[in-house]
């Protein structure tokens, strides 16, 4: 493919993965990796290398905005990203004893189960009736963020707190074995298990992602696999995009986000457990 | 179906008013647990603070894109009028050297900087756009010292090391 084609094109399915991830908080990856290996031919250690790149441009793009509109609950982001970051470090060295195919088939249960929650929750606009836990009194981690659909402020408390960081972790080691930022299983975690508004776990998600991949992309660097041509295009394009979609999602209901939410994670789902019982290697 | 009915009776704020009220939570949130004029001095400071980690973040991505863009347009350049075939992804790739190679380090991408290597533009970009996070992260837990809320502020303090520990044992690995 001609050099300038393949620039262009990058650029354009990176452009759409970070509209939609930080629509969602989520990475992008899962767009980008499938439109660099299928789409474009690239080897799949590139595409991963560039896949962590798009995960902290969508993060930092995304986060510019959101923490100035106020839907990024920062502190408790930071007080799961514990749980994340140790998560991380302990797939990165497991990695190697589990088989990922195993893997691959545990994941796409866990989203195929978060999609199911979520769909039958799909015409919830805000959680009712959350009583605070008294780990989220303690350490004041309930907020409050301005709805500009509802058109008004919404506070919230924060439900479910030791299951939440649990989930964390687990969403950290996944991140550590498959090199992805698992926004994935972040957002259904704060949405179903802490029951926050949608809005807020996807800022949340968006936060904390960037943070746990950049405790992985020094290795990727490390070892080459991130080539300029390639992640260079996907850095710039998921920017952009991340800027438009978060400008996006102040402006969205909360069920059209959830709605859109469930379609990824049964995508995501059903090429997790594809690659799990081998039917592509990608 | 509810959320339609609750939109019509109250109509949508515009979104400037919407900004606005976000900045009030984080004004008094940041209020919230302070008494008296010292701690309302911190409060002002770690205000301050919140505003310099939207800007950090705001910068940085900026910054990272301008300069990640600008090395692309130039490796471009360069590839393009080397002359010979038309250049496609494989065959640049395949190549490397000259044209499109790997820098492993920043050490090899300072050098790269120094010889106007257009490729550790990009990879110079990249490392701004790696930084941003740790920078937001390092600011909050300023922020959380500010506000006396050490327990925050060790939040903090683990995050960034295990942050720095998974850099050190991805060096081995």
């Amino acid at each position: 493919m001609d050099l300038l084609v393949f620039v262009l094109v990058t650029f354009g399915g990176s452009l759409f993965a970070g509209t939609l991830g930080a629509l969602l908080g989520l990475g992008g990856g899962i767009i980008v990796i499938p439109v660099l290996t299928l789409l474009l031919g690239i080897d799949i250690h590139y595409a991963i290398g560039a896949s962590i790149v798009s995960v902290i441009a969508t993060s930092s793009g995304a986060a510019a905005a959101f923490v100035r509109d106020g839907l990024t609950n920062r502190r408790l982001g930071l007080f799961l990203e514990m749980a994340t970051t140790v998560g991380a470090v302990t797939g990165a060295f497991v990695a190697v004893y589990i088989g990922g195919q195993t893997l691959y088939v545990i994941f796409a249960v866990v989203l195929g189960y978060s999609a199911l929650a979520m769909f039958r929750k799909r015409h919830a606009e805000l959680p009712v009736e959350v009583a605070d836990h008294p780990w989220s009194a303690r350490l004041n981690l309930s907020s409050s963020y301005p709805d500009a659909v509802q058109g008004k402020v919404v506070s919230y408390n924060v439900a479910g707190v030791p299951l939440g960081l649990g989930l964390m972790y687990i969403a950290g080691v996944v991140s550590g074995l498959l090199g992805i930022g698992s926004g994935a299983l972040k957002v259904p975690a704060m949405d179903l298990a802490m029951r926050l508004p949608i809005k807020v776990s996807s800022a949340t998600s968006n936060f904390m992602i960037g943070v746990t991949a950049v405790a992985s992309a020094g290795v990727y660097f490390a070892r080459g696999d991130i080539v300029p041509l390639v992640a260079g295009p996907v850095a710039v394009g998921v920017l952009v995009g991340a800027m438009l979609g978060a400008r996006l999602m102040v402006r969205l209901r909360s069920t059209a986000i959830r709605q859109v939410f469930v379609v990824v994670l049964a995508v995501v789902a059903l090429q997790m457990a594809a690659k799990g019982i081998g039917l592509h290697s990608a | 179906m509810e959320g339609t009915r609750e939109a019509k009776a109250a109509p949508p704020l515009g979104l400037g008013a919407v900004r606005q009220a976000g900045q009030e939570i984080m004004r008094q949130e940041t209020l919230r647990s302070d008494d008296g004029r010292e701690a309302a001095e911190s409060g002002r400071a770690s205000r301050d603070v919140e505003l310099v980690i939207g800007r950090t973040l705001r910068y940085g991505v900026l910054l990272a894109s301008a300069l990640v863009a600008l090395g692309l347009v130039a490796l471009l350049f360069t590839i393009y009028t080397a002359g010979g075939p038309r250049p496609t992804i494989t065959s640049v790739m395949a190549l490397g050297g000259a044209e499109s190679h790997i820098l492993r380090s920043p050490t090899e991408v300072f050098a790269g900087l120094g010889q106007r290597d257009s490729n550790a533009l990009v990879d110079l970009g990249l490392f701004v756009l790696m930084a941003t996070p740790i920078a937001a992260v390092a600011l909050s837990g300023l922020q959380f010292l500010l506000e006396r809320d050490y327990r925050f502020a060790a939040v903090v303090v683990v995050v960034l090391g295990v942050i720095a520990a998974s850099f050190f044992l991805g060096m081995d690995a």
